[in-house]
């Protein structure tokens, strides 16, 4: 009997074939990969680079808005109305514009809820009983100052005003006296009495 | 963590590597399934050119996608899934410009550790080449798999497509045709 056959006849096919080393692959395709990947490492680092550096940035973007609106002493306020009164921490942050002509306020915390609880305490009662009423008209007050009103509706114009109230002021030149049968024309408009 | 895990895992890593630009790690990873994966484009191909070719296609692919590449499960099984379609392409190509099949004297199996062949080793080495390649591609890919990758039926399967009893009988006639061929030229 042959070796092989003895093989054949002591193993199984599989451990047979186990026996068996595969094939190495050859070396031609190395350097050309190797340099594919060099390229492409490259690539990949810059991309790296690039993700991290956004990534970076939006970070800052968003500390930066976050700080903007949020409602702390880190804020840069052009104006701050904290501390009004003991018991109402009011923040508020003021936009100035390059023109001087518009001014937008936001009103960023207003710690009602702290007040009335305080206020509800007997024994701070006792020693200090806030005027809630006053202080939300205060509030109100400052909420129509500087929130989501124009220039225009903070200081309107006379004649705005005059519109609203349906009233001419004393240094109107034409002034009508309702108790005078013909318009009293003051001098200087061109008009002779009649 | 049995070894296959380990070894995924390390791939994992080196990937990531590769993906923050380390072109070293892709080295090793390179070094590691090279030799895999052509003897398994080799027993799909039966062209040493060829399969060269598509293992090379193969590792581009992988640079060229390397950016949005996801790194979960195996790179062993992506890469063979990657050759074996690469293959079934190259076959379609050609048979669509009609050339005639190039069969090659193919070895698909060298002396261990590099050591000299005694005479008969290497007529049985030589007989279980020939016996492999008169296998059906399907059988022959199941029987490579299976005892040169150590792959499980299931995990075969997955990588040719097909359900895991088609893939365990693929591999049963393999080997059952194996025997008869080795048998019988070992004269039994």
């Amino acid at each position: 009997m042959s070796w092989e056959s003895k093989q054949m006849e002591n193993r199984p096919i599989d451990q047979l074939l186990e026996r068996f080393e595969p094939i190495k692959a050859p070396h031609r395709s190395d350097a050309m990969l190797m340099a594919t990947a060099e390229v492409t490492a490259r690539h990949q680092s810059a991309e790296c680079h690039r993700r991290r550096w956004l990534a970076g940035l939006a970070a800052a973007l968003l500390l930066g808005a976050t700080l903007m609106i949020s409602p702390t002493p880190l804020q840069r306020n052009h104006d701050s109305y904290e501390s009004l009164d003991p018991w109402l921490s009011v923040a508020a942050t003021t936009t100035i514009s390059q023109t001087g002509l518009t001014v937008r306020a936001k009103l960023l915390e207003l710690k009602l809820a702290r007040l009335e609880k305080l206020a509800g305490m007997t024994d701070n009662s006792e020693r200090y009983e806030p005027d809630l009423d006053a202080m939300k008209r205060e509030l109100e007050t400052l909420e129509r100052l500087f929130i989501n009103t124009s220039p225009a509706e903070r200081t309107p114009s006379r004649s705005a005003r005059d519109l609203k109230e349906g009233t001419q002021d004393e240094t109107d030149h034409s002034i009508i006296d309702p108790h005078q049968r013909c318009p009293r024309v003051r001098f200087g408009y061109g008009v002779l009495p009649g | 963590m049995n070894k296959e895990a380990k070894s995924d895992q390390s791939d994992n890593i080196l990937i990531r590597a590769f993906q923050r630009g380390d072109a070293a790690s892709f080295r090793d990873l390179y070094a590691r399934h090279k030799d895999p994966a052509f003897f398994y484009a080799l027993n799909l191909t039966r062209n040493r050119y060829r399969a060269e070719e598509v293992v090379q296609d193969a590792f581009l692919g992988f640079l060229k996608n390397v950016q949005d590449f996801v790194v979960s499960g195996s790179f062993r099984r992506y890469l063979f899934a990657a050759v074996r379609s690469r293959a079934i392409d190259e076959r379609r190509r050609r048979k669509t410009r009609r050339e005639e099949p190039f069969r090659e004297e193919i070895e698909l199996f060298e002396p261990r550790n590099g050591q000299s062949d005694p005479g008969q080793a290497a007529e049985l080495r030589s007989q279980v080449t020939r016996a492999l390649l008169a296998l059906p591609g399907e059988q022959r890919e199941a029987v490579v798999l299976k005892i040169y990758e150590g792959m499980t039926f299931r995990e075969i399967a997955a990588l040719v497509d097909a359900s895991e009893n088609t893939v365990a009988s693929r591999y049963r006639y393999g080997i059952d045709k194996l025997r008869i061929r080795l048998q019988r030229a070992a004269g039994i």
